[in-house]
């Protein structure tokens, strides 16, 4: 029975192979401006970006101490607003109810902004080339993968049990965004290199 | 092609429910490569492009998406009921304004917590529940999502704001990527 590892290291190997694929692309790529290159370093940063949200739970706390904490305020205030003016508790919550309805929507959805990567630059020597890269994130891939069927638990391998697993845990949720970016910058490279292997003019 | 059914709605909902469905077909395929269940890393992958190319065109409309699904509502529904009510009626003179914000943030944590409940139920409902087919095997969905983007570009071509008129370039990436995941061009190896 192997040990079982925790989750916040096998994130951080993961994101070592993603670095270690970052790197060899802009070792190994001549025109890093090339579009495919491009959209696969794009994605490659953003997957670990969303890779550090799930080790760093900060934001999520946050979030749900400022909710309690402009709910709180706004009951409080159109309590004291509806005391000022003169009427018993309906009144508060005819204020309250669309006040905090509208609030809550304005907090509620996420709106996460794609966070602007910062590539290193790391111009050295050359390395083995751009097509070892691919099998590297495949590497990465694999990790991650089975980082998130351990976190969803066994009893929910099937896919009607994994949809909502995925849609209910906000971890398994960022695993699962940075395993779709993974694949699209596999996807960018592979199509890289299957036009270089075709020789076109 | 100029527009399916002009009596659809405006771009911005078509958008949104072109949006929905590609989110359900990225998760099912993604699940399913998880699984092994289907392996195939490719597909998925492209239907993301697509919904990103699709959801920037969304954003030029202002259409941002909801994040609600089918638990919020009972959950809400369940903590006013049981918590929010009862607290109103036991509380003595619950118009002051602290204990009024006393209520509100219970009833806020009995929403999360009734969430979170119905979540966990939802999940262990599923693990038996018979397997539908793969919605991104499905030819059908292919042709809608590819009819809704050509009608919604052709609608922001002929838009007079200048900001939304470039959603159809975002709509046209939309289109190629949707094509590559449907027709799995050939790689080396």
């Amino acid at each position: 029975m192997s040990p079982v590892r925790a989750l916040p290291a096998e994130v951080a190997a993961v994101r070592a192979l993603i670095a270690e694929g970052y790197t060899g692309i802009v070792r190994a790529a001549d025109d890093r401006e090339q579009f495919w290159i491009r959209s696969a370093l794009e994605r490659l940063a953003w997957a670990d970006t969303a890779l550090a949200g799930v080790v760093d739970g900060r934001p999520a706390r946050l979030r749900a101490l400022t909710t309690t904490a402009v709910t709180a305020a706004v009951a409080a205030g159109s309590a004291a607003l509806a005391r000022m003016i003169g009427g018993g508790l309906p009144v508060a919550l005819a204020l309250a109810g669309p006040l905090l309805a509208l609030t809550l929507y304005r907090i509620g959805p996420a709106r996460r902004r794609p966070a602007t990567p910062a590539p290193p630059e790391l111009p050295g020597p050359p390395g083995s080339g751009l097509a070892e890269v691919p099998a590297g994130l495949e590497r990465a891939r694999v990790r991650l993968v089975s980082a998130g069927l351990r976190r969803a638990g066994r009893a929910n391998w099937r896919p009607p049990a994994m949809r909502r697993v995925i849609a209910a845990d906000p971890v398994l949720a960022r695993l699962a965004e940075a395993d779709l970016l993974l694949c699209q910058a596999i996807d960018c490279l592979e199509r890289y290199l299957d036009d270089l292997s075709k020789d076109w003019p | 092609m100029s527009r399916d059914d002009p009596f659809a709605g405006g771009v911005a909902p078509r958008l949104r429910r072109l949006d929905r469905d590609l989110a359900e077909a990225i998760v099912d395929a993604q699940c399913r490569d998880w699984t092994a269940d289907r392996p195939d890393r490719v597909g998925f992958a492209r239907l993301g492009q697509v919904r990103r190319e699709v959801g920037r065109a969304a954003a030029r409309y202002r259409v941002s998406p909801r994040a609600v699904d089918r638990t919020a509502a009972p959950a809400v529904l369940l903590a006013g009921l049981l918590v929010v009510a009862p607290l109103l009626w036991l509380a003595p003179d619950p118009g002051r304004p602290l204990p009024l914000a006393a209520i509100a943030v219970a009833g806020l944590w009995a929403a999360d917590l009734f969430r979170a409940g119905l979540r966990r139920l939802r999940i262990r409902r599923a693990r038996h529940a018979p397997d539908r087919a793969a919605p991104i095997d499905d030819p059908f969905r292919y042709a809608r999502a590819r009819r809704t983007i050509e009608s919604c570009a052709a609608a922001a071509r002929a838009d007079r704001s200048y900001r939304r008129r470039g959603a159809a370039a975002d709509l046209e990436y939309a289109l190629d990527w949707l094509s590559a995941a449907q027709e799995e061009l050939p790689r080396v190896r």
